[in-house]
């Protein structure tokens, strides 16, 4: 907990004080996804299951 | 001569970001430091507390409170879901946002003990770790708060509360709800086994209850009269379980029955299913769910039951993002992995024991695994060291284990990717 907490805040820092990366990072993400990306939820339009667990 | 000036002004430039970025360093992981206890404490809580997904009200006031003192902006039950929030610091910049998940699983109810045993009057428990899971990205988003605040940078730091993420897709209504669409980065983390940031992807899923509807009768006196649910259920099963011949290779599709009635001599009028499909493509998801919703129809028509679907849950796949893996990475190879004293060692060698032939070498937590990429899906694959993690905590032990980071960017368009971090020779 302790490492992930350090590891997240460092990484958190890179980004912040790097933004080109992030720029990096979404023209990545926008790639991989796809032209013309429409996302469509598999759970539909149904309202959250609150009672899943029952 | 110019030239030899210029040379020692960028070598003192150069100095000067070093030096600057190592005090930075300083204030992010002191303030961690300096809030441990405080930390370690919550976690404690949150796993005696073992709330379930949508349950966990407890679990998400202690974040929402330790995130509150901190001075986020905090708005609660977001998306439809009372145990969802945010908390947010900073007015400007980018936005980096931090998942934290909290629920617990059913059934995993278990003593803080080195031996398989039950706590009294608690069915639930923390299987992989969430309850550590929330507190250290809760840890991160202050610590990047308190950063930005003393430092006067610009940026805006996002903590997500997320509900239900075992199983009950609690990300995806926030999506859904476009909770993400102004967010340029998020990162999160998952306990693991293993030290990694290494790249890879997971199985889309969709799941459900199925639910038969049928005629009580006598089963002994009066059987002709009744139309069990259950055999309707139990119909839909067999016609599943022949289909599992005729899906493509990397489907994986499971169920329990939660109903099958009261009593054996009681015709059942009601039965249910609780259901999951997995495929690497969303798309193939969506075709098996239909044939399964097919097997449900045959069945109720030949028992001459009713039936009802109701969708709980569905996931994407992972969409790896090297770019940010390699930031996680470099990162985690800064900080590196786990020691333990000699006490949490012996306690770990008793743990590791339960697991028999599967038994864990204790040794791997101080180690960072090489960065890799790989493509191949798996199914969930965390299960194996939830115990570990879960059992540690109570003891006041050191609570970390071990980090398995995960990173999730998000898109403006509604979508949550999902992307084991990595590491590389960067």
């Amino acid at each position: 907990m302790l490492n992930a907490a350090k590891i997240l805040a460092l990484t958190t820092h890179t980004l912040f004080k790097n933004t080109k990366l992030i720029e990096e990072a979404k023209k990545e993400f926008y790639k991989k996804r796809g032209l013309n990306y429409n996302y469509d939820p598999l759970i539909g339009d149904r309202k959250p299951a609150l009672d899943y667990r029952n | 001569m110019k030239t030899f000036y210029l040379i020692v002004f960028v070598l003192f430039l150069v100095a000067t970001k070093t030096q600057a970025n190592k005090k930075d360093k300083n204030i992010l992981i002191k303030n961690i430091e300096k809030n441990l206890s405080t930390y370690n404490k919550i976690a404690l809580k949150i796993w005696e507390y073992a709330e379930v997904g949508f349950k966990e009200e407890k679990s998400s006031k202690e974040l929402i409170t330790l995130l509150k003192e901190n001075g986020f902006v905090i708005t609660e039950s977001v998306a439809g879901m009372p145990t969802a929030f945010i908390a947010e610091y900073g007015k400007s910049g980018p936005i980096i946002g931090v998942l934290g998940e909290y629920d617990a699983l059913p059934g995993l109810s278990q003593t803080h003990n080195a031996v398989k045993e039950k706590r009294n009057g608690v069915v639930s428990g923390h299987g992989c770790g969430h309850n550590l899971f929330g507190v250290a990205s809760a840890a991160a988003a202050i610590a990047t708060k308190n950063w930005l605040e003393e430092t006067n940078t610009e940026g805006v730091i996002r903590f997500y509360g997320c509900p239900a993420e075992e199983g009950g897709s609690g990300k995806v209504y926030m999506v859904r709800e476009g909770l993400f669409d102004d967010v340029d980065v998020v990162l999160h983390w998952h306990p693991s086994n293993k030290n990694r940031a290494s790249s890879g992807s997971t199985l889309a899923n969709k799941t459900g209850k199925f639910r038969f509807y049928g005629t009580s009768a006598h089963a002994a006196s009066a059987p002709e009269r009744g139309r069990s649910a259950l055999d309707g259920l139990e119909a839909m099963n067999n016609m599943l379980n022949m289909m599992r011949e005729h899906v493509e290779e990397e489907s994986r599709i499971h169920y329990i029955i939660t109903k099958g009635g009261d009593a054996p001599n009681v015709v059942p009028n009601f039965a249910e299913g609780y259901y999951y499909v997995r495929h690497p493509n969303p798309e193939e998801v969506r075709k098996m769910w239909k044939r399964v919703e097919l097997c449900a129809e045959g069945a109720a028509i030949g028992t001459q039951t009713k039936f009802s679907v109701e969708v709980t849950g569905g996931v994407y796949n992972i969409l790896p993002n090297e770019t940010l893996q390699k930031i996680i990475h470099k990162n985690l190879s800064e900080i590196g992995g786990i020691s333990y004293t000699e006490k949490e060692k012996e306690y770990a060698e008793k743990l590791s024991f339960t697991f028999g032939e599967n038994k864990k070498d204790i040794s791997l937590a101080s180690v960072i695994e090489p960065y890799t990429f790989n493509l191949s899906t798996r199914g969930v694959g965390l299960q194996t060291l939830v115990m570990l993690v879960g059992l540690f905590l109570p003891l006041d032990l050191e609570p970390q284990l071990m980090s398995l980071a995960h990173l999730v960017i998000l898109g403006k368009r509604r979508l949550v990717q999902e992307q084991v971090l990595g590491l590389k020779e960067c």
